[in-house]
């Protein structure tokens, strides 16, 4: 039988002390919940830096509300720094760090991850990386401003930048520590899902969402080697003066590019597939209806993993390389359009003929999906090199992202957080304030990035701190749309946060299975007990068996006895 | 269908109970590993085939202390085969002493390894020396961060085992940490013949 | 489950054949050998020390598929990277 490291000897968290219980716990309900205040915490300082870049950009030259004016060399760093907290630091930690780490054991019926000690360590190992990457912006000509692509040579000589040296230090090795902790968050997820599951589940009765931590942790596990190489050898350039991406040196600079987009295309996927499996968590209980295609969804999820790691040169149309790699990489980029649509499409078919229960998390889930089919849909005219030429560094290519990784890393983790709340916190979110706080997300969003679609096409440039250009000028009104919806946005974050803290402490106490679902995380107190379930759960069955015909409850648990099934079986 | 509640059907049994954790965690760490390594060979392999070869940028290199180190890795292992055969006969003792040997084996190839850095220093062999030497050094220094890794955990396990250790849990455990040393072994394998006898050669 | 014939692979016969593979690729240098010639046989002997490796230190073959993807699938992936690279990167400019 599976065995996992020696736990500690006390098991409840009285018997523990504050620091091991809360600190430095090796629980994985626990260490989920410190990924989710960290990333939560760093989501605020990514929109903080949007703030004051998006309002540069409405309103040029002007002293920020709150802020002062924003020079050239900064408005780049903050640009910078946005997309590289949010990705790497928000995205990555919220999706995997918290999602994947609380529900991971609870759904596959196991009392603990693999490796709780090891588990521990990650959450620390990006605690140190964050806190590096933060300081950045403190330390002599503040943080790195060479885009979140971090391109060379920009970002390999200080003079290029203004003198950003120990910035750029601080970024390599805040990323390379990051990275540390997702690869030891990787180990656990795939040891646990692949090692520890319950009797009777087989991996075709784990729920989506496993399968989507699980395609994300191969993800990055293969693909991010070849970019700590490259990081590496960028801190090597910039501490001790070697020329690994410099022309002078005999180098490629070129070479930097390919590293980080070998990493970089497949990393958007392991932020887009665990966000789309939250949607097909939340879509089939809030339709009462099994999710549609299951299977197709699977192995859809399995070969947009497997294709992810022949795109990427989709992103450097433009950069120089050997035009011979366009094509391929055109053909290939289209073609993994295609298990993307079957699971868009699966997830609509669920919708179909449902009982459709339009409760926060249902909310969030159904936005998702939305932005995300427009998100995706954008994607193929930018993944064309023919179309690509004219619409590379443009806003459409900005506004294409934003719609497919906020719908995942924010918005869908915003349904799951309404919807796992109650089994994280044992106390039931407010679900008027959710509907408003949802309304506000979702129009801000969309006024955020509707009109950079627009501006983009218009071919406005990305990365230019003012519409110095002519043909720019006439598509400045759309920056100041996009700059209110954002402060629609911010604002709308306001009854989150209250809602979110208010509840956990004031909330009404929730029952074990508040919203009537099947999978196992439901089938125990919420919150869990310290080791998870009282006795080890028996599956009898998928998760996604609602509204069955034949049985009079519209739902029917995983680890139902399985006579209930001898009815309509 | 039967009724009872442990009846699972037609569904056949996790996979769980014939992969121990140890192991896999372990070869799902090697696995990313090896993108690393392998990536920074790959690129190693590619600049030099644009350069038509590393030439007189390489020939200073210094493989016979390479070579010499290579046979005290191989050494290592091979103590470390014997400590896993130890274990598996139920003989903790001799797994205890075996481990220890190959952590003072590979204690030796970081001293060697020392020395080689040291003279290549004296001769001016510095990382800035030229694109082949910042490679060797950010090469063979990486591998050397993980060799100094596995001598740690070999030499915690050494005093960790007492000869009353079971031979079953030894087993087990010395499964995962050999492999690890196996990989380490690996990667020097190649990085021995790129880094060390394809530039001096011909 | 492990094989009992694997188990019994004395661990002296493996490093012998190490040894001897190392002797050949040094020869290959040592001797002076022409350049092609020579990067081939230290590439050969390079591949196969880590198939031994594999295969009697590591016993990769008495392991579970999924062990095999895990340890093959990396090498394949790295491999794909270098030659989608080489227009751009081992090209002469």
């Amino acid at each position: 039988m599976a065995e996992t490291e020696a736990a500690p000897s006390a098991h409840a968290p009285e018997e523990m002390g504050f620091w091991r219980a809360y600190i430095f716990s090796i629980d994985h309900k626990v260490i989920g919940k410190q990924y989710l205040f960290l990333s939560l915490f760093m989501g605020f300082v990514g929109i903080g830096l949007s703030y004051i870049f998006r309002w540069q950009l409405a309103f040029p030259g002007s002293a920020v509300p709150g802020w002062g004016k924003v020079s050239a060399p900064q408005y780049y760093e903050f640009v910078t720094m946005h997309g590289t907290i949010m990705v790497f630091f928000v995205a990555m930690p919220l999706l995997l760090g918290a999602f994947g780490n609380f529900l991971i054991p609870l759904m596959v019926g196991a009392h603990d991850m693999a490796f709780p000690r090891l588990n521990m360590a990650s959450f620390w190992t990006i605690f140190v990386g964050t806190v590096l990457l933060l300081i950045s912006f403190f330390v002599p000509v503040g943080a790195s401003r060479a885009g979140w692509t971090n391109y060379v040579p920009l970002s390999d000589v200080p003079r290029y930048t203004g003198g950003v040296h120990w910035g750029e230090i601080l970024w390599l090795l805040g990323l390379a520590i990051d990275f540390a902790s997702v690869l030891m968050g990787g180990i656990n997820f795939l040891t646990t899902a692949i090692a520890m599951r319950a009797p009777g589940m087989s991996i075709w009765r784990m729920p989506l969402l496993v399968w989507g931590e699980l395609a994300a942790s191969v993800m990055f596990m293969l693909s991010v080697g070849p970019l700590i190489a490259g990081v590496v050898m960028l801190l090597f350039d910039q501490l001790i003066g070697t020329g690994f991406f410099l022309p002078e040196k005999g180098a490629d600079p070129l070479l930097w590019q390919h590293l980080f987009w070998f990493f970089g295309h497949p990393e958007v996927y392991v932020v887009a597939v665990p966000g789309l499996a939250i949607v097909q968590e939340i879509l089939p209980v809030f339709a009462r209806k099994p999710i549609f295609g299951y299977r197709a969804i699977v192995w859809s999820t399995i070969t947009a993993a497997t294709l992810s790691f022949m795109v990427w040169a989709h992103h450097m149309f433009l950069s120089g390389m050997d035009p011979t790699l366009a094509e391929p990489f055109s053909v290939t980029t289209v073609a993994i359009s295609i298990p993307f649509a079957v699971m868009l499409f699966a997830m609509i078919a669920t919708l179909w003929r449902a009982q459709i229960v339009l409760s926060t998390a249902m909310l969030f889930a159904l936005g998702a999906l939305a932005n995300f089919l427009v998100g995706g849909v954008t994607g193929i005219p930018l993944g064309t090199d023919a179309s690509d030429i004219y619409l590379h560094d443009t806003y459409f290519v900005v506004a294409h992202f934003h719609n497919t990784l906020v719908p995942t890393a924010g918005i869908a983790a915003l349904g799951g957080l309404y919807y796992w709340f109650p089994k994280m916190f044992g106390r039931m979110m407010n679900e008027t304030w959710g509907k408003v706080h949802f309304i506000f997300t979702w129009i801000g969003f969309n006024a955020v990035f509707i009109p950079l679609f627009l501006i983009g096409i218009g071919g406005g440039q990305r990365r230019i701190y003012q519409p110095i250009y002519n043909f720019y000028k006439p598509l400045q009104p759309l920056h100041v749309i996009a700059t209110i919806g954002l402060l629609i946005l911010i604002i709308g974050q306001i009854p989150f946060l209250v809602n979110f803290f208010w509840s956990m402490f004031r909330g009404a106490r929730a029952e074990a299975n508040p919203w009537h679902a099947n999978t196992l995380e439901w089938a125990t107190d919420s919150p869990p007990p310290h080791e998870n379930f009282h006795t080890v759960p028996i599956v009898t069955r998928g998760p996604y068996e609602y509204s069955v015909p034949g049985i009079e409850q519209d739902w029917v648990p995983q680890n139902a006895p399985a006579a209930v099934a001898a009815t309509g079986h | 269908m039967a009724e009872s509640a442990v009846d699972i059907g037609m569904v056949h049994a996790p996979v769980s109970s014939t992969l121990e954790i140890g192991k896999l965690g372990m070869w799902v760490f090697l696995a990313g590993e090896t993108m690393v390594f392998g990536g920074l060979m790959g690129v190693f392999v590619l600049l030099a085939i644009s350069r038509g070869g590393w030439g007189a940028d390489g020939a200073h290199v210094n493989w016979h202390i390479g070579g010499i180190n290579t046979l005290v890795l191989f050494t290592s292992t091979l103590t470390a085969a014997f400590a896993q055969g130890a274990a598996r006969g139920g003989d903790s003792a001799g797994a205890k002493r075996y481990l220890g040997l190959t952590a003072l084996i590979g204690l030796l190839f970081l001293v060697i390894k020392a020395f080689e850095y040291y003279g290549d220093f004296a001769e001016g062999f510095t990382p800035l020396a030229g694109l082949f030497w910042s490679f060797y050094y950010l090469m063979t220094g990486l591998h050397v961060l993980h060799l100094l890794a596995g001598v740690v955990v070999i030499f915690g396990m050494f005093l960790l085992v007492k000869p009353t250790t079971p031979g079953t849990w030894l087993e087990r455990k010395l499964k995962y940490v050999c492999l690890y040393w196996y990989f380490v072994e690996v990667v020097w394998v190649f990085l021995f013949a790129l880094v060390y006898l394809t530039p001096a050669a011909g | 489950m492990e094989q009992t014939d694997l188990v019994t692979t004395d661990p002296r016969k493996t490093f012998g054949a190490l040894v001897a593979l190392l002797v050949i690729g040094v020869l290959a240098v040592a001797l002076s050998l022409p350049r092609t010639l020579a990067v081939w046989i230290i590439f050969v002997a390079a591949v196969i020390e880590a198939y031994i490796i594999g295969r009697f230190y590591m016993r990769l073959r008495s392991e579970d598929v999924l062990i095999y993807i895990l340890a093959l699938l990396p090498v394949a992936l790295v491999i794909i990277l270098a030659f989608v690279l080489v227009p751009d990167i081992a090209r002469h400019r």
